[in-house]
């Protein structure tokens, strides 16, 4: 086995939660579950420009699910993240464009099963951060609600927090793409 | 690649044998394994035409009406990336059901979103109480398709979510994308694709993500 395989596990260097639980797998992953806050500190390095975070989860009740990124534990939440939603609900398709946020989006957590990766690019340049994600929603039996993003300020992050309005459990793993 | 404290060793071999994990003491292991895997299923069956499972685990197939992979799916991962490369005799949804230990799960469970980008044109569907989901629509063209497919927990035994993402040959290039739920609480371990009439000839492989 050699070091050319395309994804490289990002092992938080710690996670902080709020919530029941959460802990740091084998794989480099992180279960959680009933958690409202998740942190995970030292997934993004100066040796990755690029990123892909895979992850599904359930909620107690259908919340959003909200990220920030982090520099040294504490949250970039000024007013710098501008997003562009695309959604396909049954024959409503729909965009939205959405911007000057203290926070990010990814697709609503519900009871049911569903998963998305997110592609990041250059979260821990020093250098505005583009995002763009892909998920199988299950709310209303299944939907397409997914995001391109943008945060605006030259900084490198080093971590990403999630948060919900409702319990929310499941799996998140950080990959780097190997350069 | 295993981590044994700040040591990164690439390769680990006990005789002939890819290490696939390290114990010390009783409660900590290092998994050796990529963090994505190129998954050969143990076998594969198919209707109509022909199909080849490969040295390293793509599958080719030309001509099928069905193509079942088996025990593609397993505890090792809960999420999975599946790459196809085909076309189809014409125009034609490309359809997918759960499968375990042989069996399709041919139920109502199956709920699909449908997304469609052609041209000007942008519309959604959405199907409930199906017996399939569906991955994408390959163009009966010369050229092939691609499609992206994510599946999420197949062999996890919870509801089961997926989503195609596409580049469809329909009308030279359209965007024909899906999101796929199945509400069984059930663990399966392989899947079977299949086009809703005509045939498909092509590509695919699976590969595994760590959580």
């Amino acid at each position: 086995m050699s070091n050319t395989g395309m994804l490289v596990s990002m092992k938080p260097t710690s996670i902080s939660h709020s919530g029941t639980s959460a802990s740091v797998n084998n794989n480099g992953g992180v279960d959680f579950s009933a958690v409202t806050s998740l942190s995970l500190n030292g997934v993004f390095t100066s040796d990755y420009d690029n990123y892909l975070v895979s992850m599904n989860h359930y909620a107690a009740a259908t919340t959003a699910v909200y990220w920030r990124f982090l520099l040294s534990g504490s949250d970039a939440s000024g007013s710098d993240y501008t997003r562009q939603l695309l959604r396909a609900d049954s024959t409503t398709v729909a965009g939205v464009r959405e911007s000057s946020n203290t926070s990010q989006r990814t697709m609503n957590s519900d009871p049911n099963f569903s998963g998305c990766v997110i592609h990041f690019y250059g979260p821990a340049l020093a250098q505005p951060t583009a995002h763009r994600d892909v998920s199988a929603n299950s709310l209303n039996g299944a939907r397409i609600y997914e995001y391109a993003g943008t945060h605006s300020v030259s900084t490198a992050y080093d971590g990403i927090r999630f948060f919900t309005d409702e319990n929310w459990t499941g799996n998140i793993h950080v990959f780097g793409y190997r350069e | 690649m295993v981590a044994l404290g700040s040591t990164l060793i690439d390769t680990a071999k006990f005789g002939s044998n890819d290490v696939t994990a390290f114990y010390l003491g009783s409660n900590e292991a290092w998994t050796a394994g990529e963090p994505a895997e190129l998954i050969k299923p143990t076998s594969i069956a198919n209707s109509g035409g022909s199909a080849t499972l490969g040295t390293n685990g793509q599958v080719t197939f030309s001509g099928v009406t069905s193509l079942s992979l088996n025990e593609c799916f397993t505890a090792d991962f809960d999420n999975y990336v599946m790459t196809f490369n085909a076309k189809a005799s014409a125009n034609e949804y490309i359809r997918f059901r759960m499968r375990s230990s042989g069996t399709d799960d041919s139920g109502s469970n199956y709920t699909h979103q449908y997304l469609l980008a052609g041209s000007t044109t942008i519309a959604g569907a959405r199907s409930t109480g199906a017996s399939n989901g569906t991955i994408g629509i390959f163009g009966g063209n010369a050229s092939p398709s691609a499609n992206t497919f994510y599946i999420y927990g197949p062999a996890l035994a919870q509801p089961t979510a997926s989503r195609g993402v596409s580049m469809s040959t329909v009308s030279t290039i359209r965007i024909d994308d899906f999101a796929s739920t199945h509400s069984l609480s059930t663990s399966y371990d392989g899947i079977t694709f299949f086009p809703d009439a005509n045939n498909i000839t092509g590509s695919v492989a699976v590969y595994g993500v760590r959580s």
